[in-house]
């Protein structure tokens, strides 16, 4: 029994391109693997609008999907083909209690019920996109006009500039250092500055991977990242430096160690391969596979890096590596000699 | 000669044009003695000629840690690797590769028309495609330095497995011995 509580399974049934799909989850990192639009931030979003919506009961399960998949009728979430299908499920189990959900089809914008509840910090989802640079003034014109972002957007801005919430407890010591500073807002304007020795840099000028880093530093600074969040970082890569990227995972890790079940949808073969490689024995880590076929997607979870099927990202090496193979050998694999 | 040895793979070349263990080529020359520290003519391993003109030096490297003392093996999975990418292997490399280069020209042989230098290598713990792929892309830049950039056309460098040497070249099947 983990010690905080965690996703332990959910459901999807008719929700975007989800057929009848079930997982099981660890208290750790759940590594999320696939081709583009197999469903990875689906997932995540189809957890992150209960969990959210639970935790800040001001805002009701329609209007969350609504707004985390940027439409007026969330009807459009419920699976199309064959079938004609009219409800879309999504259920599971947190801290040993059972949720779900339902969207069903219906003029003018559909309707979402849900049952169950909770009781949860608030999740965190970091977008694929930097909001860290974007703070000024985002709020105040999310809520004058209809800005084309989806919650998840305003979510972290929101989050980032909360006040400090209670003492920061987690260690994250290594993802401080690669900053080189420390971080600063302008209460005036909103913006996020770095502070180093050299100056007070504003943070659209830093380099975009390191706003990410900068993102997760403030989250715990700010006490809102805390033993018992659920963590949904959508591809944590995007703008970062492979050479970095032990730092990152390192970190990632870390947060799970101290508390924080961490989802992680990603497309990079580094990020996988360090996670195989710092990995210890008192970690949990699942990884799932996601695949498009014509029965729909299928999935694979395991917990061994090696034995992951299907593995996109792999099959994409060993593609490179027999093109190689073949280029500098003059032979395929069937021993034929070529060009 | 068909079946050539060299750490505890085997090959069979009945199938080749040629198949010459390279210190073979070397006896009774002063510096070179088999079983013994070549110092005078490093080379590769095997001189195969696959075709006339289409030649393959092989170069075998077995990690299996069975054979290696702990001090060597540094008790790291990481040790294979950091030895693939010390500079002690590139020279090494690049002593064998440019040594056999320098002995067919010194020995009035032709300088085959296609060299492919292969470094075939059973790493002691499971390497993925993505590894492997980019284990040979340093071997090939330890090997090609600009200074021979001249002859870059005429030379292939591929880092493989006994796996996928027996997929790649069914008509010289390599076996653990």
């Amino acid at each position: 029994m983990a010690e905080y509580p965690y996703h332990e399974t959910l459901r999807l049934q008719n929700f975007t391109v989800f057929k009848d799909s079930a997982f099981e989850f660890v208290p750790g990192i759940n590594a999320i693997i696939g081709e583009n639009g197999t469903g990875k931030t689906h997932l995540m979003k189809a957890l992150y609008a209960m969990h959210r919506s639970q935790s800040r009961r001001n805002r009701s399960i329609a209007e969350t999907l609504g707004e985390l998949f940027q439409t007026s009728n969330i009807s459009e979430i419920v699976r199309l083909g064959k079938g004609k299908h009219t409800t879309a499920e999504v259920s599971g189990r947190y801290n040993g209690v059972d949720w779900a959900y339902a969207i069903q089809r219906g003029e003018p914008k559909g309707i979402a019920t849900d049952t169950g509840a909770i009781t949860a910090e608030r999740p965190i989802f970091i977008p694929a996109l930097d909001m860290m640079g974007h703070t000024g003034g985002f709020l105040q014109a999310a809520n004058e006009v209809e800005l084309d972002f989806d919650l998840t957007c305003t979510d972290i801005v929101a989050l980032l500039g909360l006040k400090n919430r209670t003492e920061n407890t987690l260690v994250l010591r290594d993802l401080s250092d690669l900053l080189g500073g420390t971080i600063e807002q302008d209460q005036t304007n909103g913006r996020f500055y770095l502070v180093t020795a050299l100056g007070r840099l504003p943070m659209p000028l830093v380099a975009e991977g390191l706003r990410k880093i900068a993102t997760v530093v403030q989250l715990a600074q700010n006490g809102w990242l805390t033993p018992g969040t659920t963590l949904f970082w959508d591809e944590p890569e995007v703008n970062l430096n492979p050479k970095i990227m032990d730092e990152v995972v390192g970190a990632i890790l870390s947060l799970t160690r101290q508390g924080i079940q961490v989802f992680l949808a990603t497309h990079s073969y580094v990020i996988l391969k360090e996670l195989d490689l710092q990995t210890q024995q008192t970690d949990t880590i699942r990884y799932f596979g996601f695949q498009r076929n014509e029965a729909g997607i299928t999935i694979n979870g395991t917990d061994d890096f090696d034995s992951l099927t299907p593995n996109p990202i792999l099959e994409q090496y060993n593609w490179l590596y027999d093109r190689e193979l073949t280029r500098s050998t003059g032979r395929n694999r069937k021993g034929e000699r070529v060009g | 000669m068909s079946a050539l040895a060299e750490s505890n793979i085997e090959f069979d070349f009945a199938e080749a044009y040629r198949a010459l263990n390279y210190e073979d080529l070397l006896s009774g020359l002063p510096g070179a003695s088999r079983n013994q520290s070549n110092t005078f003519w490093p080379g590769i391993d095997f001189h195969v000629e696959d075709t006339p003109g289409e030649v393959i030096w092989l170069e075998v490297k077995s990690w299996n840690p069975d054979s290696i003392a702990p001090k060597d093996r540094g008790g790291s999975r990481w040790s294979f690797q950091c030895k693939m990418k010390s500079n002690a292997f590139a020279q090494e490399m690049r002593g064998k590769f440019l040594g056999a280069s320098s002995f067919f020209a010194w020995d009035n042989r032709d300088l085959p028309s296609n060299v492919r230098f292969i470094l075939l290598f059973e790493p002691p713990h499971q390497m993925d495609s993505a590894l492997v792929l980019t284990l040979g892309q340093k071997v090939k830049q330890q090997l090609m330095p600009p200074k021979i950039l001249p002859w870059r056309n005429r030379i292939n460098v591929a880092a493989l497995t006994l796996a996928e040497w027996n997929l790649r070249y069914p008509d010289y099947p390599a076996k653990k011995i």
